[in-house]
């Protein structure tokens, strides 16, 4: 990863797409080169140095806890499975009333996917699309009866990139990030007028870089709840366009971060509109070295009157080795709108401990009855009720002083 | 065998002393009450009792029946059967009150090398003892005391100690904050409880409380120490009288003693 033209050559002529993709693979490589990894002086990455973060030998790294390996697993909801491993769609794609999928790989080879618009791409989105594998073209239209669940295992280096245009209904993707390696993987998700896209993230494991970039229109809705586990680096960033009046975005993050895990949620909503309107949410707990990042940017355009943009970032520090930044950052260029920031920082509340304490329930039991109360209201953003009791036993197996049964969801 | 005795006790938080050489017992069946100015240590006597983190015995005794209580975690003493209504009681976000029931309750009967209660008696159980605080369903499913109004976390505390059954129950100030009609309910969940295995310790800085529970004794606590008991008669005298005479006796007679000292 870390010699991306070395690599480019060793692996390119096994890269989907023709003579023309090729061409403009290689222009985003150079394109990428030229800015290299990005490091702490680019600003979109001050607190995520990647140049600095993806050279560490990950050996080096003490292990994980085995039980922080455990990935989240779905199956209960019986989604529409699509497993990537070491970077490709294993198996041919399912089918499901009212979506049309396709491979990426697929799209690219037949000519189908418009790559002209993955030219523009900047820093680690043009990585991805010159060394991109793999990924699924989603078509969705109508409400599908299940869930959409993206998988992604293995342990090598991998390059996905995914397109979802959702033209009508309600859908909810799951992307389930669980491969030990390095992944680099862009999402762009395209929502008609009057669509609703929710999307649940869960990594548990390894290095993962990941891109989601959507564009709302009129009345269109887009949540994603995003869930870090377990990894070594998870940076999340999110891009939404809230093009249509009457558009919804709701951006929430939940870190339970310990050993040496860097978890970055980063978000830009561009309110184009007005009458538009979002939330962006994160709680983090952090404990050991781990570190936390909080960058959410909202843009307000002018005449974009009646925007509400609300923004909140929440950290529990469990060590004094643990770190978190918080970097909100509004830009209003409209009059008549409603925006707010918040950031909190804290320890677990020793009075609270005591009052638990006092009616019985042992100190790693109360501990772990705040920590996970306090992971409740991310939780609380899912609204299948099935999936949000899923998540809520994955996330009490992960929380430490638990009896690892994930028996207590709160929600 | 007293229920509680405590002797001679001299505790406080970090380097102050609060309380200066504190005596008290209660049998089973007993209901005192404690009355006092502010600041004369009735809450730090609470805490002490109750384990919180901070409140240490410097010397001096508590035995509950006839353990050493001070050397307990906060919750083996819930175990043990002690149970402090909290003045102030916690908000915690994310967990609902019949999770937090459930998982108290449990813990208490795992730790008296009980049964866990099965699900289906346990809603039944709560459901009845929530009906007779007041305590709806809503309630019950809320995140525990968030957004609940003062009565109504005084109301959820008296319902964890109906739920919990504690052999000695202490009421910190339950009456603060309360209406008439809300200190009623809480009154008569207390006095439901009452009976000739359990004790109760009632902190209060009014008489009002206590003409809706009728303790047994009354005792005057200033800096630190009870410098008066009696029968309830006494609580009436004090509502007439006020603490400031205690006060100045205690003052002109103990001299340095008075307020609190630095240890």
């Amino acid at each position: 990863m870390l010699d991306a033209a070395a690599h480019f050559e060793t692996v390119h002529e096994r890269l989907p797409g023709g003579p023309e993709v090729l061409q403009a693979r290689k222009a985003a490589l150079a394109r990428a080169e030229q800015t290299g990894l990005p490091t702490r002086r680019h600003e979109n990455w001050h607190y995520t140095d990647l140049a600095r973060l993806l050279k560490q030998d990950s050996a080096k790294n003490p292990p994980m806890a085995a039980h922080c390996a455990e990935a989240f697993c779905a199956a209960a909801l019986d989604p529409l499975q699509m497993v990537f491993e070491n970077g490709v769609l294993v198996g041919a794609p399912v089918c499901e009333q009212g979506v049309t999928v396709e491979s990426f790989a697929n799209a690219l080879s037949l000519g189908t996917h418009a790559h002209k618009d993955d030219i523009s791409d900047h820093d680690m989105a043009a990585f991805n699309f010159a060394m991109a594998q793999d990924g699924v073209v989603l078509t969705i239209n109508g409400s599908p009866d299940r869930a959409l669940e993206l998988v992604t295992r293995g342990d090598e280096a991998a390059h996905l990139r995914h397109a979802v245009k959702v033209e009508s209904g309600t859908v909810t993707l799951i992307e389930n990030l669980q491969a030990n390696g390095y992944t680099n993987a862009v999402l762009d998700v395209d929502v008609a007028a009057g669509a609703r896209v929710f999307l649940l993230r869960v990594q548990t494991a390894g290095d993962h870089i990941g891109l989601t970039r959507v564009k709302l229109h009129g009345d269109g809705a887009f949540g994603v709840v995003t869930f870090v586990t377990g990894g070594k680096l998870a940076r999340h960033e999110t891009q939404i366009h809230l093009h249509g009046t009457g558009a919804r975005a709701d951006v929430h993050g939940a870190i339970l971060g310990r050993g040496t895990l860097h978890a970055d949620m980063t978000s830009h909503l561009h309110h184009e509109t007005a009458n538009t309107d979002s939330l962006t949410t994160l709680h983090a707990v952090l404990d050991d070295t781990a570190q936390g990042v909080f960058q959410g940017k909202v843009v307000v355009a002018r005449d974009a009157q009646h925007v509400d943009a609300q923004q909140q970032s929440r950290a529990m520090m469990l060590s004094e080795h643990a770190h978190m930044s918080a970097k909100p950052e509004l830009e209003i260029y409209a009059d008549d709108v409603a925006c707010a920031h918040g950031a909190a920082l804290g320890e677990l509340d020793g009075d609270a401990l005591f009052f638990l304490r006092s009616r019985g329930i042992d100190e790693a039991a109360a501990r772990h009855m705040l920590i996970s109360g306090f992971l409740a209201a991310p939780l609380a953003h899912i609204e299948n009720e099935e999936l949000r009791a899923l998540v809520a036993a994955h996330v009490a197996a992960h929380v430490p002083g638990g009896d690892g049964k994930g028996e207590l969801a709160n929600v | 065998m007293a229920l509680l005795e405590i002797e001679n006790l001299h505790a406080g938080v970090d380097d102050k002393t609060i309380l200066n050489g504190f005596d008290l017992k209660i049998e089973a069946g007993e209901v005192h009450a404690i009355m006092g100015p502010n600041g004369s240590g009735k809450s730090t006597l609470s805490y002490v009792l109750a384990g919180r983190d901070g409140y240490t015995a410097q010397t001096g005794t508590a035995r509950f029946d006839g353990a050493d209580l001070l050397d307990m975690e906060p919750e083996a003493r819930a175990i043990a059967g002690l149970f402090l209504a909290f003045q102030y009681p916690l908000e915690i976000p994310g967990v609902t009150n019949m999770t937090f029931l459930r998982t108290a309750l449990n813990a208490v009967r795992r730790g008296r090398g009980e049964d866990e209660m099965d699900p289906a008696s346990f809603l039944r159980m709560v459901r009845e003892k929530s009906r007779a605080m007041g305590i709806d369903d809503d309630m019950l499913k809320r995140p525990l005391n968030v957004g609940f109004s003062g009565g109504e976390k005084k109301r959820n505390e008296v319902l964890q100690m109906a739920v919990l059954e504690p052999r000695l129950a202490i009421l910190d100030e339950t009456d603060s904050g309360l209406d008439i009609d809300a200190l009623q309910t809480v009154a008569d969940g207390v006095n439901a409880m009452r009976n000739d295995a359990r004790g109760m310790l009632v902190i209060t800085h009014y008489q009002r409380l206590l003409d809706f529970i009728k303790p047994d004794f009354v005792h005057v606590m200033v800096h630190g120490r009870i410098v008066r008991s009696g029968g309830p008669e006494l609580a009436e005298e004090l509502e007439r009288s006020g603490y400031g005479t205690y006060i100045g006796a205690e003052t002109s007679g103990q001299g340095d003693d008075a307020g609190v000292a630095h240890a």
